[in-house]
């Protein structure tokens, strides 16, 4: 196998207020190759966005990355605010979440989608705007409904959408990362995003790194997962792995909380309506996350030695090259037979 | 059937649009096209639809909050329209609302004690200092916050504590029907769930009746007995939730149940959805036909021509589609 495209190795990213320094996200081992698609779950707080924007280097001042963070062997963690740029847009792309307030309202949206070109390949004016106009076909905003001086105002959210994937596949970037594209949009829009995100993918072979706190999305789309909870993965492997097995009681608890999860349960015929399987408790904040498995305080299987030390993420299965790793002392069995 | 708490009737509701120049036409939008809905009282009716099929307006419509052009809401048997100024603070005590978003519906600047005893200052006036503070009491222990809660602010709890916080508020003057509008959408997955159960045993044990709107059909699944499904401004399909999710009649019903990516599908199973969403049309007249022709699969002659009825399926369930 030749280099890994993302190559993180115990990379964690360091908050500083005031004198104390706590770490938002820590120790990340995660490799993604050309062309593949890995997801990455978790609850907010969970640390998944600033994974992704410490990728990007668009971190929030106040906070820094540690360990190894490389791309295509360059450490990204040491380059500058130049170099970054030629990186940024070009070799690798971000899609927001929100398209409401990630596109500019006052520039044109095929100003916007053409502003990559220019300025990474140098094309001209003409040029940029042609292509502009082919990637708005692409992405299945057709001439002449949709003109390149069309503004975001406009456009409906799954438009705006639209456009911000045409922005970020502008200059055939070698990584996607898509941070919830569609949790504002309807699930009918979102049926059409996640199509286009599927084809656009096959076709131009980028690698893919999906965020979301969806378990259906991530399962309909992504190849590997990394469920990630206070800051840390506790789970990953390939998908349909990691769906049957749920080694890590944060994961099967994410799960079975989800309407998803309830719907799959059998439904008892006694009086009143099935409960959902809540997980009780909250999310310890940055500042105050324990010593020891920061699940412990919610988790349904919690022993003695889960209070004593932090685990982790050991092997507990191999699938097809695939290494299936859990940070659990008391990882569970297999759940669904598939 | 018990009895019915919540009925409405042929709720139409329009709303200006601007003009393009001072010399045109109004323009109406008609964001409603006749809603009747009911509601048993102790059950819970979800409203399932997308961004722009009515189901925020229905809820305000019902709330009191916009008066429909024509129509009628029906809340304990009394139309809540008609009712005088006196008339209607008193009926409001019997129902109340939860918003979505945890974060803008509760005032920064008061705590918790002034927030949640704020319908019984406008509504129950005269109510005694004491009985108020037994009610808050009473209230912060039903949604499990702890009775110090009352002298916090808002800013001090997470997005699911200040979702128990607004639930407080819609309980303390005893509704009997609470609509909440996205009440858990803008929660995490493992809150979401913690919410939804304190629902669903506020409800078996204070008989509430509550009008559900979401656009997660998961969500509507777990805690409803009926859902609606609206589309455009019309209920396409009515029935018990579980057999309408599980076997949809109309094919907007079915495209929606389709498009929700499940778990366990594995890569790229994904249904294609049908053609781009549509939105509400500019004219207060109706054109004849389905709304829903457009991008319909099943479509035909007469779906242009013939604005479908509802059809019973099965007496408790029922589809606006002539071929459902």
């Amino acid at each position: 196998m030749t280099k890994p495209l993302l190559h993180m190795a115990g990379m964690s990213v360091e908050l500083s207020a005031g004198k104390s320094q706590v770490d938002i996200v820590c120790d990340i081992d995660l490799k993604l190759n050309r062309g593949e698609r890995l997801g990455i779950v978790g609850e907010s707080g969970s640390g998944k966005s600033m994974t992704a924007l410490a990728v990007m280097g668009l971190l929030p001042q106040r906070m820094r990355v540690r360990g190894e963070l490389s791309f295509d062997g360059r450490n990204l963690a040491a380059l500058g605010e130049a170099d970054y740029c030629g990186y940024r847009g070009r070799r690798m792309a971000m899609i927001f979440q929100e398209p409401m307030t990630a596109l500019n309202p006052v520039k044109s949206i095929g100003a916007q989608i053409a502003e990559g070109r220019r300025l990474h390949l140098g094309e001209t004016k003409a040029d940029a705007e042609k292509k502009a106009r082919a990637l708005l076909d692409r992405v299945g905003l057709p001439a002449p409904r949709f003109d390149l001086d069309l503004y975001p105002h406009q456009l409906s959210g799954g438009q705006r959408q639209r456009v911000m994937i045409a922005m970020a596949i502008a200059c055939e970037p070698d990584l996607l990362i898509a941070d919830e594209p569609t949790t504002a949009l309807d699930v009918t829009v979102q049926a059409q995003i996640l199509d286009l995100l599927d084809e656009l993918i096959e076709d131009t072979g980028t690698a893919l790194m999906l965020i979301t706190h969806d378990l259906g999305v991530v399962s309909e789309m992504t190849d590997r997962i990394a469920v990630m909870y206070a800051g840390r993965i506790i789970e990953t492997g390939r998908t349909d792995d990691v769906f049957a097995r749920m080694a890590h009681p944060y994961a099967r608890g994410l799960f079975a909380a989800s309407p998803h999860g309830a719907a799959l349960a059998p439904r008892p015929t006694g009086e009143g309506r099935p409960r959902l399987n809540a997980i009780p408790g909250i999310v310890p904040d940055p500042f105050g996350r324990p010593p020891h498995c920061s699940f412990a305080e919610r988790c349904a299987f919690v022993q003695t030695d889960c209070r004593q030390a932090i685990p982790a993420l050991d092997l507990i299965n191999t699938d097809e090259n695939v290494e299936h790793r859990a940070a659990c002392f008391h990882p569970r069995e297999r759940m669904v037979a598939l | 059937m018990s009895e019915v708490i919540l009925k409405t009737t042929d709720l139409v509701r329009e709303y200006d649009l601007p003009r393009p120049s001072i010399f045109s036409k109004h323009s109406r939008l008609r964001v409603l096209h006749g809603v009747s809905v009911e509601l048993a009282a102790g059950q819970s009716l979800g409203i399932v639809g997308e961004s722009g099929s009515g189901k925020s307006t229905l809820a305000r419509a019902v709330m009191g909050l916009e008066r429909p052009q024509s129509g009628e809401v029906n809340i304990a048997g009394r139309n809540i329209y008609a009712l005088d100024r006196s008339d209607l603070r008193e009926a409001r005590k019997g129902f109340q609302a939860i918003f979505q978003d945890p974060y803008g519906s509760l005032d920064p600047r008061h705590t918790v004690r002034t927030i949640i005893s704020e319908p019984i200052v406008s509504l129950e006036r005269g109510t005694s200092t004491a009985e108020r503070e037994r009610r808050i009491a009473e209230v912060l222990e039903a949604v499990g916050l702890p009775l110090a809660s009352a002298e916090k602010y808002p800013h001090e709890f997470s997005g699911g504590q200040r979702q128990r916080i607004a639930i407080a508020r819609a309980l303390i003057t005893r509704p009997a029907l609470i609509v909440a509008d996205e009440p858990v959408s803008a929660l995490d997955v493992s809150i979401q769930a913690q919410v939804l159960n304190l629902m669903m045993d506020l409800q078996e044990k204070l008989g509430l009746s509550y009008l559900f709107i979401s656009h997660d059909l998961g969500v509507v699944r777990a805690i409803t007995d009926r859902v609606a499904v609206m589309h455009l401004g019309r209920i396409v399909e009515e029935g018990p939730t579980a057999e309408v999710f599980d076997n949809p009649r109309h094919p907007y019903t079915q495209a929606l149940v389709a498009a929700v990516p499940k778990p366990f599908s594995g890569r790229r199973k994904r249904v294609r959805s049908a053609g781009p969403p549509q939105t509400p049309v500019h004219t207060a007249t109706t054109a004849a036909g389905c709304a829903y022709a457009a991008v319909c699969p099943r479509r035909q002659e007469i779906c242009l021509t013939r604005t479908p009825e509802a059809k019973p399926v099965t007496p408790a369930w029922s589809a606006r589609c002539h071929f459902a």
